[in-house]
C-alpha cells in the first residue's frame, strides 16, 4: 500500500493522462479517501479549465443535444452512483465518424449482430426498449425514477401484469453491472433509515447516501425482515450506496 | 445567479436548466476530457459520460464544492472509467487533435454576460499567473495545457528527457496553483487555501 506521498507524486501524471487505465485506478481510489490530493487535482482541472485557450475547444457537433438525448432515456435525475463502469451507451454511435456509422447500418441491416461496442449482450433488451421509450414522458418511461410502484403503467414486460412485489427493486435500467443503488417503498424501509438524513427529497422520494458499512448494516437489517435482496451486490469501503425511499 | 437556479431545476428534473448547464459547461469539460483520454472520440464519450453522471447524481449534489468542481472530477472519473472499460491506452500523439474541419457548425453556447465575465477574469488570472512562472515552467505548461503534447512530445520539443519534463510540469503546476491561490478568488473551494502547497499534508 502507496502512502499519500508516493500518491502525490502521480497526480500530475493522472490529470495529464500519463498513466495507464490499471495506473489510473489506485489513484483514484486514493483520491476518495484523501481530501489534500483530491483538492489538489481538482485545482488542476480548475486550473485547465481557465486556460484561454478552452473556448476554443471544439465540442463535437450538437453535442448538448446528444446528451439531451441520452438523458431522456435514463429520465429523472435518479441515484445512480456516478461512474460506474457501464456499458457503451447507444447513443455514443451519433459520435462515431460518418464512415463508421454506415459501417453500423449496414451491420444492423444485415442481420441481428449487434453494432461495435463489444460484448454485453445482456444490455440489448434496454437498448431496444429505448427508442419507445423516449416518447414517454421521462417519469414514466424510467424504472428507476421516484414512482410508486402502484403506478406501473407504461413499464417493461417484466413488470406488466406481475403481481405487486414487496421486496426491494434494483434500478433495472442501468444494467447488470450497475451500482448498488437500493430502491424500497416506505413501508419496506420502515424505520430503518430513520437515524440519516436524506441528502435530497422530492414530492414522490427520499434519496439516502450511505457508506459501505451503513449500507452493509441495511442490508442485514432488510434480510433479517425477509427481504428478498437477490442482485443487490454489497458497496466497496470507500464508496457511497445510493438508497431512494419512495413515499 | 443563473447557474445555481439552473442547478437547482435540474435537480427537481427540469431537462431544459440541465441542457443549460450542459452548454456552459460543454467546453470546459471537453478540454478536460481530451487532456486526459487524448483521443478526441474518447474525449467526446468521456465527456458524455461525466454529463449524464452528473444528471443522474444531481440529487446527491450537496453543493459541499462547486458544481464546476464537481463536474470537473465526474469528467475525470469518466476518463478513468473510459480507459479502463475499452482497455485502452495512452497513444504517444492522438491523430485527431487538430481535426479543425469536424465541427463547423457547432452551435456555440451562450453564457449570460455575468458568467461570461466571470469566465473572462479567470482566464485573466491563469494568463497572469504564467507571467509569474519562470520561463522554464511557464514553457512546459503552455505545451501541455495549450497545445495537448504528451509528456514525451514536450520532451522531443525541448530536447529535454521525460524525467525532467515531468518534474517541470508538477512544479510549474503547484508555482501556478500557489499564484492563483494568494491572488485570492480564484478557487471558489475556500479549502484550497489552506491545502495550497501541496497535494497532501
Ligand atoms: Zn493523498
Amino acid at each position: 500500500m502507496k502512502d499519500c506521498t508516493e500518491y502525490a507524486a502521480l497526480l500530475d501524471l493522472y490529470v495529464d493522462g500519463e498513466l495507464s487505465a490499471e495506473e489510473m485506478e489506485p489513484v483514484r481510489a486514493h483520491l476518495a479517501v484523501c481530501p489534500g490530493c483530491q483538492a489538489y487535482v481538482d485545482d488542476a482541472l480548475a486550473m485547465r479549465a481557465a486556460f484561454p485557450e478552452v473556448e476554443d475547444a471544439q465540442v463535437p457537433e450538437n453535442f448538448t443535444q446528444t446528451v439531451m438525448a441520452a438523458i431522456q432515456k435514463v429520465g429523472s435525475p435518479a441515484p445512480v452512483k456516478p461512474n460506474r463502469p457501464h456499458r457503451k451507451p447507444m447513443w455514443l454511435k451519433t459520435l462515431v465518424p460518418l464512415a463508421a456509422c454506415v459501417a453500423i447500418v449496414v451491420l444492423v441491416q444485415q442481420g441481428p449482430f449487434r453494432a461495435g461496442t463489444g460484448a454485453d449482450t445482456s444490455a440489448a433488451p434496454a437498448e431496444k426498449a429505448a427508442p419507445e421509450a423516449a416518447m414517454y414522458s421521462a417519469a414514466d418511461s424510467a424504472p428507476e425514477s421516484p414512482q410508486p410502484p402502484q403506478t406501473g403503467g407504461s413499464g417493461t414486460a417484466e413488470d406488466s401484469g406481475a403481481p405487486e412485489s414487496l421486496s426491494p427493486r434494483l434500478s433495472a435500467a442501468n444494467g447488470p453491472e450497475a451500482a448498488p443503488t437500493l430502491t424500497l417503498t416506505a413501508e419496506e424501509a420502515g424505520a430503518l433509515l430513520a437515524a440519516y438524513s436524506p441528502v435530497q427529497e422530492t414530492d414522490t422520494a427520499l434519496y439516502y447516501e450511505l457508506t459501505a458499512s451503513e449500507f452493509a448494516a441495511l442490508f442485514d437489517a432488510l434480510e433479517q425482515s425477509g427481504a428478498l435482496l437477490a442482485g443487490v451486490s454489497p458497496v466497496e469501503n470507500g464508496e457511497s450506496a445510493f438508497v431512494t425511499v419512495l413515499k | 445567479m443563473q447557474e445555481q437556479q439552473w442547478i437547482d431545476m435540474a435537480r427537481q428534473g427540469d431537462q431544459d436548466a440541465f441542457a443549460q448547464l450542459v452548454q456552459l459547461y460543454e467546453k470546459r469539460v471537453f478540454a478536460l476530457t481530451l487532456r486526459m483520454c487524448r483521443q478526441r472520440e474518447d474525449a467526446a464519450e468521456a465527456a458524455q459520460e461525466a454529463f449524464l453522471a452528473a444528471w443522474q447524481g444531481l440529487p446527491f449534489f450537496r453543493g459541499d464544492s462547486s458544481f464546476s468542481t464537481w463536474i470537473y472530477r465526474l469528467a475525470s472519473n469518466a476518463c478513468v472509467d473510459l480507459l479502463r472499460r475499452e482497455g485502452r491506452h495512452r497513444s504517444a500523439a492522438g491523430p485527431s487533435l487538430n481535426d479543425e474541419d469536424v465541427n463547423i457548425d457547432a452551435p456555440s453556447s451562450a453564457p449570460s454576460p455575468q458568467e461570461a465575465a466571470e469566465q473572462k477574469e479567470l482566464h485573466a488570472q491563469v494568463e497572469a499567473g504564467l507571467r509569474a512562472l519562470s520561463p522554464e515552467h511557464r514553457e512546459v505548461l503552455v505545451l501541455r495545457e495549450i497545445h495537448q503534447l504528451s509528456y514525451d512530445e514536450i520532451a522531443d520539443t525541448l530536447s529535454l528527457d521525460v524525467g525532467t519534463v515531468k518534474s517541470r510540469i508538477s512544479r510549474g503546476r503547484k508555482q501556478l496553483r500557489k499564484v492563483l491561490v494568494e491572488t485570492g478568488n480564484f478557487f471558489s473551494r475556500p479549502s484550497s487555501k489552506e491545502s495550497g502547497k501541496e497535494g497532501c499534508k
